[in-house]
C-alpha cells in the first residue's frame, strides 16, 4: 500500500507540486494523466526514491523510499522515460542485473522479449531506442515488483508494439503487483488503466476507478450535440460526449474526451467524485 | 528480514558485476596505458638505432618517470570514467534504484576505482616491463626490482643527512618504503572518485580546481594556527642564524614528536583523510538527488 500525504516538492523557488495526497492499492494498474509541467514524472521519482520530497510524506509499506533500503528497492521497479543503454547483450543484462529483485525471473523476461519480438541477445547499445525500451519493459515486468512506476512506456514505440505492450502489461503483471503508468498516450493504455489519476498543478483532480467514472459519468458516443455536456468533441461520424449521469446508465470510458472534461470542469468533477 | 546495511552475500555479487562492468569499461585503457611504457621504450630503441647505430632502450629513471605520469592519469581519470554516470539523470536513476545499499555501493566503488583498478594496471605495467628488461639487454634494471632496491638507494643518497636525521627517528627507513605512499595513491583516487560524484560535468578539471582553492585556503589558515606559541621563539632563532633543518625538532618538541614518528603520524593522518573521503563519498550517494 502506498500513501501519499500532503506531499510538496519544488525545485529551488519553482513549486512543482503541493498538498498531495493520494493512497494507491495493491493489485491495481493506475494511469496517471495530466497535461506537460503539472509533476507527473517528478511524482513517480519521488515515489522511486529518486528525490526527497520538500514537504509531506510517501510511506511504501511502511518506508520511506528516499531512504533506498535494499528490501524495499528489490519491491521497486522505476522504468523512465529515457532509459540508458548499457554496453552489453540484453540477458546478460537481465541476469546481472536482476539477481537483486528477490522475485526476479529471467524465463519470463525472455518470455517477455518473445512477446515483444525483441532479440535477448543482441547487444543494448547497439538497440533502437524502441527495442532497448521493450527490453527495459520486458526487465520491468520479470522482476516482478510489487510496486512499479512506469513514465511514458509507450514512447518510442511503434504501433504493433503498443499493442503488444498492453498485452505483456495484462498478462505478466502479477496480481499482487501495483502500476502506475504515466502517459499522454491515453489511447495506447485505454483497454489496461483502472483506475484513473488525473493530476493537475498542485492537485489531484480525480483519482477513481472506471466503475466509480461510468457511474457518475455518461460517455455518448452519439451524433447530437448535449447543450449541457461537460466536454463535447466533434469526430468523424459524430461526436463524443461527456455529461453526468444521475440514471447510472453504462458507458464506455472515452479516456481523452474524460480528461478534457476533467480539465475544464475542475471544481466540478472533484466534488462529483469527493461526495 | 533482510539486512538493509550490509550483506556480504549481496556485496560480494554487486562487487562482481562492477568488477565486470571495470574490464569491459575500462579495461582496453589500462591496456593501452600499461604499453606506453613498451611503446615509448621501442620508440626510443628504433630512434637510437638511426642516430647511433645500436639498440637503447629507455633507461630505469626515464622508465621510472614514465610509469609514475602513466599511474596518476590512471589514478585521475578512472573513478570518473567507471563511475561519473552516477550524476547522469538515466544512468544514475538506474544506480540509485538498484536494491544494493548505499554502504555496499560505497566500499564497492572505492575498492574498484581505487584499489583494484590501480593495482592491475601496476600489475600489467611492471609485467610488461619485466618481459621488455628480459628482452632488451640495454633495459638495465626493471620497475620491480627498482621497487625493491629504491629504500637502499633513498637511504645511500640521503647518506650523512640521514645519518643526522636517524638521530631524532625512529625507523627511519620506514619513511622511504614504497608501502607508505600506497594510502597516499589511495586518496589521489578517493578525491577524484568524489569530484566525478559531486561534478556533473568537466569533473577533472573541476576536482584540480577545488583541490587548488582548498589548498590555498588551508594554507592561508594553517600557517597562523601552526605559528601560535611558536612565533616569537621561531623568529629568534632565524634572527640569530640558529635555525637548521636538523635542530628544527629539538627546538619545537611536538613537531619532534612528530619527526620522530614521522611514518606512523603520516599513515595516520592519510587513513583519517581517507576515512573522511569514504564518508563524504558515501553521503554523496545517500543523498543524490536525480
Amino acid at each position: 500500500m502506498i500513501t501519499i500525504k500532503e506531499l510538496g516538492f519544488s525545485y529551488g523557488s519553482n513549486v512543482v507540486l503541493k498538498d498531495i495526497s493520494l493512497n494507491l492499492e495493491e493489485g491495481r494498474i493506475y494511469g496517471l494523466l495530466g497535461e506537460n509541467g503539472v509533476g507527473k514524472t517528478t511524482l513517480l521519482t519521488l515515489l522511486a526514491g529518486l528525490k526527497k520530497t520538500t514537504s509531506g510524506t510517501i510511506d511504501i509499506d511502511g518506508r520511506n523510499p528516499f531512504d533506498r533500503q535494499p528490501s524495499l528497492l528489490s519491491n521497486i521497479y522505476y522504468l523512465p522515460d529515457e532509459v540508458p543503454a548499457p554496453r552489453r547483450a540484453a540477458i546478460g543484462f537481465a541476469r546481472d542485473n536482476g539477481q537483486y529483485w528477490e522475485k526476479f525471473d529471467l524465463t519470463k523476461f525472455s518470455e517477455i522479449m518473445k512477446v515483444l519480438d525483441t532479440d535477448e541477445n543482441q547487444r543494448m547499445d547497439h538497440m533502437s531506442y524502441g527495442q532497448l525500451k521493450k527490453t527495459m519493459i520486458s526487465f520491468a515486468l520479470a522482476t516482478n515488483a510489487r510496486y512499479m512506476f512506469m513514465d511514458e512506456p509507450t514512447n518510442g514505440l511503434d504501433i504493433p508494439s503498443k499493442a503488444q505492450f498492453r498485452k505483456a502489461v495484462s498478462k505478466y503483471t502479477s496480481d499482487e503487483s501495483t502500476l502506475l503508468i504515466s502517459t499522454h498516450q491515453a489511447r495506447d493504455l485505454e483497454a489496461i488503466i483502472d483506475p484513473i489519476i488525473i493530476l493537475d498543478r498542485q492537485d489531484v483532480l480525480l483519482n477513481a476507478s472506471i466503475g466509480e467514472i461510468t457511474e457518475k459519468l455518461y460517455f455518448d458516443y452519439g451524433t447530437e450535440i448535449d447543450p449541457d455536456a461537460l466536454y463535447s468533441e466533434m469526430v468523424p461520424g459524430g461526436c463524443i460526449q461527456v455529461t453526468p449521469n444521475p440514471s447510472g446508465a453504462e458507458s464506455k470510458v472515452n479516456i481523452e474526451a474524460l480528461f478534457n472534461a476533467v480539465l475544464l470542469h475542475k471544481s466540478e468533477i472533484k466534488e462529483m467524485f469527493n461526495k | 528480514m533482510k539486512n538493509d546495511v550490509f550483506s556480504f552475500n549481496r556485496f560480494s555479487r554487486y562487487l562482481a558485476t562492477d568488477i565486470r562492468n571495470a574490464v569491459s569499461n575500462y579495461g582496453i585503457t589500462i591496456l593501452v596505458m600499461a604499453t606506453l611504457g613498451l611503446s615509448i621504450d621501442v620508440f626510443t630503441g628504433l630512434f637510437s638505432m638511426i642516430v647511433s647505430d645500436g639498440w637503447h632502450g629507455m633507461g630505469i629513471v626515464s622508465r621510472s618517470v614514465l610509469f609514475m605520469i602513466a599511474f596518476l592519469v590512471i589514478l585521475i581519470s578512472a573513478p570518473s570514467k567507471l563511475f561519473g554516470h552516477v550524476t547522469d539523470r538515466k544512468e544514475g536513476s538506474a544506480f540509485l534504484t538498484l536494491p544494493v545499499s548505499t554502504l555496499e555501493k560505497t566500499i564497492s566503488m572505492v575498492l574498484v576505482a581505487c584499489v583494484l583498478v590501480p593495482a592491475a594496471f601496476v600489475i600489467v605495467y611492471f609485467s610488461i616491463d619485466l618481459i621488455v628488461c628480459c628482452c632488451d639487454p640495454t633495459c638495465g634494471e626493471s620497475l620491480i626490482s627498482a621497487v625493491a632496491t629504491i629504500k637502499v638507494e633513498i637511504l645511500d643518497k640521503l647518506g650523512e643527512a640521514m645519518a643526522e636525521l636517524s638521530a631524532v627517528m625512529q625507523n627511519p627507513e620506514a619513511l622511504v618504503s614504497p608501502l607508505l605512499y600506497v594510502d597516499d595513491f589511495i586518496q589521489i583516487s578517493l578525491l577524484f572518485l568524489l569530484g566525478a560524484l559531486v561534478f556533473k560535468k568537466s569533473k577533472i578539471a573541476k576536482t584540480i580546481g577545488c583541490l587548488i582553492l582548498i589548498s590555498m585556503v588551508l594554507s592561508m589558515i594553517a600557517t597562523p594556527l601552526m605559528m601560535v606559541g611558536i612565533k616569537d621563539e621561531m623568529e629568534q632563532l632565524v634572527m640569530n642564524n640558529e635555525l637548521t633543518p636538523f635542530n628544527f625538532p629539538e627546538h619545537f618538541p611536538f613537531i619532534t614528536w612528530i619527526c620522530q614518528h614521522l611514518a606512523l603520524s603520516d599513515t595516520v593522518s592519510d587513513t583519517v583523510m581517507n576515512l573522511l573521503l569514504m564518508f563524504f563519498i558515501w553521503l554523496r550517494i545517500k543523498k543524490i538527488n536525480h
